[in-house]
């Protein structure tokens, strides 16, 4: 057994103590500021980042690579989990930060490579993606449609959750001291079987509503609400 | 109809599913005294740890009960009247029964050492040893375990961990001879001794030395003092069975409550399923199983036949599986039986705890598996025993038994005694 495992559910911060409660808390206020006022842009500036964005994805990315090297001192001693960390945390770092900047630098739109369609979602959006190179158009498509699905059947979700993405990075990495805390309910198991399928099932009908509207050009008044462009910034 | 179960336990709670599963209406009661709640036993060490909850050891919801429409009376029986139909119970309420099933599980054996009531000793097997052990542990610094078995050296494991310098006992010359042999022995032996455990090899355990009613230390056959202020006895456990002992239930010579092929005790409405039920081995000793996956396949089969089936309980090849800190095991078939002309093929990888054990007969054909440090597909490898595999079919074929994960360094047979 792991020694670092022992804290589980002894140390106040991973079992609901009054640490946790403020973290969450500060977290929680740190989300609401990002999303809806522009205060962060200001702290942005004073670290000589451009935007709150650029700030949050460094900040995103340091808890990544953090948590990554805790989580191999805790689950270190299995080889699988040591190369796994080790490629989400590279997937972080390379494709869902440094390469979007990169490309900026060179006058270019940013392209996470490591996105697929449904989770980047605006990639079947005809007005989003077609602004790219035909290149990055074809990986897009052929990525979402056929190499996502084929891998995820050789291999389960597991290849692009645990050692792609960058949503289950953060959560394998430091979102994982906090894991045992998810309802293992069989309520719970039913609303996820519910709500994952109906996330999907509204990614199919908000993304063919997209497509729809861009054939048909609804660019006017009444089509607005499908066309603004700021859903998929 | 109603069945009653003595004992929440795997054995006993599987039983009650089955007859729910087989009877609609039956009224179907459960009596314990341990938990409220079913718990694996066998992760007893990670709630200890903190690395699992309380709840996490449940494996089923806290409505089980309710959803299942079962009676629970947490209570202790004391005493079983089976011409009467009728169980007396430690607060004064009789139950009676049409149809029981003991599924009551062992007690830790102890063998009245000396200093064995003071404060400070105690056990790793019931609910209660484990609230006990976390109470200990807090103020504990240095801790005797006796007995060289699983449950003994998973307890000198979290006791490391907690902080505690922990003397391991062992009577044998190595480390539980019963499933290893000499060579696998020394392996773990020189794998606790890495882990900073005082391991003492064939030590007999004489006395527990008591100041004002507290452990102050341990006496050894030697006659040498160990100073302590924990110790935890773990060598073996016993079929629960003393409030039988004047009843007239035939109980064996340990104490196990004698089965039939049919899980039935010498009563016809009365079965046995679990630790405390003595069944026939294959060589045809009678004992009890003290297995975790014994006791679910027998309540299930008691379930049946309390229903009027005639199934006929019968556990097949042998397997196990084990951790010894960081080194897993696996066992399939029969190692150490001493079978008539066996021999034993054994490797071990270059710089690695991994070996391989394959004891095999005159005529070639592999009888039992013993692995440490990867994981084995015991099904793979029972399967292997029960079609009599020639030992240079199973060699070339090996590789399809390993049940790594994924990474591992590539499997190399390298024989190393013959």
């Amino acid at each position: 057994m792991q020694a670092s495992l022992m804290s589980t559910y002894k140390s106040p911060l991973k079992s609901k103590g009054m640490i946790a409660w403020v973290l969450s808390f500060l977290l929680f206020a740190f989300y609401l500021l990002i999303y809806f006022t522009n205060i962060p842009d200001s702290w942005a500036h004073l670290v000589g980042l451009e935007s709150k964005w650029n700030l949050y994805g460094v900040l995103y990315t340091i808890s990544i690579v953090a948590g990554g090297l805790f989580f191999i001192n805790t689950h270190g001693n299995s080889r699988y989990q040591k190369f796994r960390t080790f490629t989400l945390i590279f997937f972080q770092i390379v494709f869902a930060f440094s390469i979007p900047e990169i490309m900026g630098m060179f006058e270019s739109k940013g392209f996470n490579f490591a996105k697929f369609w449904p989770l980047g979602i605006e990639q079947f959006s005809p007005e989003y993606i077609f602004e790219y190179p035909l290149l990055i158009i074809v990986y897009a498509f052929v990525g979402s449609l056929i190499v996502a699905p084929i891998l995820t059947l050789l291999y389960g979700k597991r290849w692009y959750c645990s050692w792609v993405c960058g949503c289950g990075g953060l959560a394998e990495t430091a979102g994982d001291p906090f894991r045992q805390l998810s309802s293992k309910s069989v309520k719970a198991w039913k609303f996820e079987q519910i709500s994952i399928h109906t996330v999907l099932l509204l990614a199919i009908l908000s993304t063919s509503l997209v497509i729809i509207n861009w054939g048909l050009h609804f660019e006017n008044a009444a089509g607005e609400w499908v066309t603004n462009h700021a859903t998929f910034d | 109809m109603h069945y009653v179960i003595i004992g929440n336990g795997v054995a006993g709670i599987n039983a009650a599913n089955s007859l729910r599963n087989y009877d609609n209406d039956a009224e179907i009661s459960i009596i314990s005294y341990e938990t409220e709640h079913h718990f694996s036993r066998t992760a007893l060490m990670y709630v200890f740890c903190g690395q699992l909850s309380e709840q996490c050891v449940e494996p089923f919801e806290r409505d089980h009960y309710e959803k299942m429409g079962f009676k629970r009376i947490n209570d202790k029986v004391s005493t079983l009247d089976p011409d009467a139909n009728k169980l007396m119970l430690e607060s004064g309420k009789t139950v009676s029964y049409d149809k029981l099933l003991i599924a009551c599980g062992s007690v830790p054996a102890m063998f009245g050492w000396p200093g064995s009531e003071l404060d400070g000793v105690g056990n790793f097997v019931t609910w209660q040893d484990l609230q006990w052990l976390k109470e200990k542990a807090k103020t504990s610094k240095k801790a005797v375990v006796v007995g060289g078995g699983l449950i003994g050296i998973e307890t000198v494991e979290i006791l490391l961990l907690a902080g505690i310098d922990v003397t391991f006992l062992i009577r044998e010359d190595f480390y539980w001879p019963i499933a290893l042999d000499q060579n696998e022995g020394d392996i773990i032996a020189d794998h606790m001794r890495h882990h900073k455990v005082d391991l003492r090899l064939k030590t007999e355990f004489a006395e527990i030395l008591g100041k004002d009613g507290k452990v102050v230390g341990v006496k050894t056959g030697d006659g040498e003092i160990v100073d302590c202020d924990l110790v935890v006895i773990a060598v073996g456990v016993r079929p629960q069975t003393d409030w039988l002992k004047e009843s007239s239930l035939a109980l064996d010579e340990r104490g196990g409550i004698i089965a039939d092929e049919n899980l039935k005790t010498n009563y016809d409405n009365i079965y046995t399923a679990g630790d405390c039920a003595a069944v026939m081995w294959f060589n045809n000793v009678r004992r009890p199983e003290q297995l975790w996956y014994t006791g679910r396949d027998q309540g299930k089969i008691a379930a049946s036949n309390l229903i009027g089936m005639n199934k006929i309980y019968k556990r097949g090849t042998f397997y196990n599986s084990a951790k010894f800190f960081d080194i897993k095991y696996t066992t399939a078939g029969l190692v150490n039986f001493n079978l008539d002309g066996e021999k034993n093929y054994f490797s071990q990888e270059d710089d690695t705890n991994y070996t391989i054990r394959i004891t095999y007969l005159p005529d070639n054909s592999v009888a039992g598996f013993n692995m440490l440090g990867r994981r084995w597909d015991h099904r793979v490898l029972v399967n292997w025993v029960d079609e009599k595999r020639q030992l240079d079919w199973v060699l070339k074929h090996l590789h399809e038994a390993l049940f790594d994960e994924e990474f591992m360094p590539t499997f190399k047979l390298n024989q190393k005694v013959s």
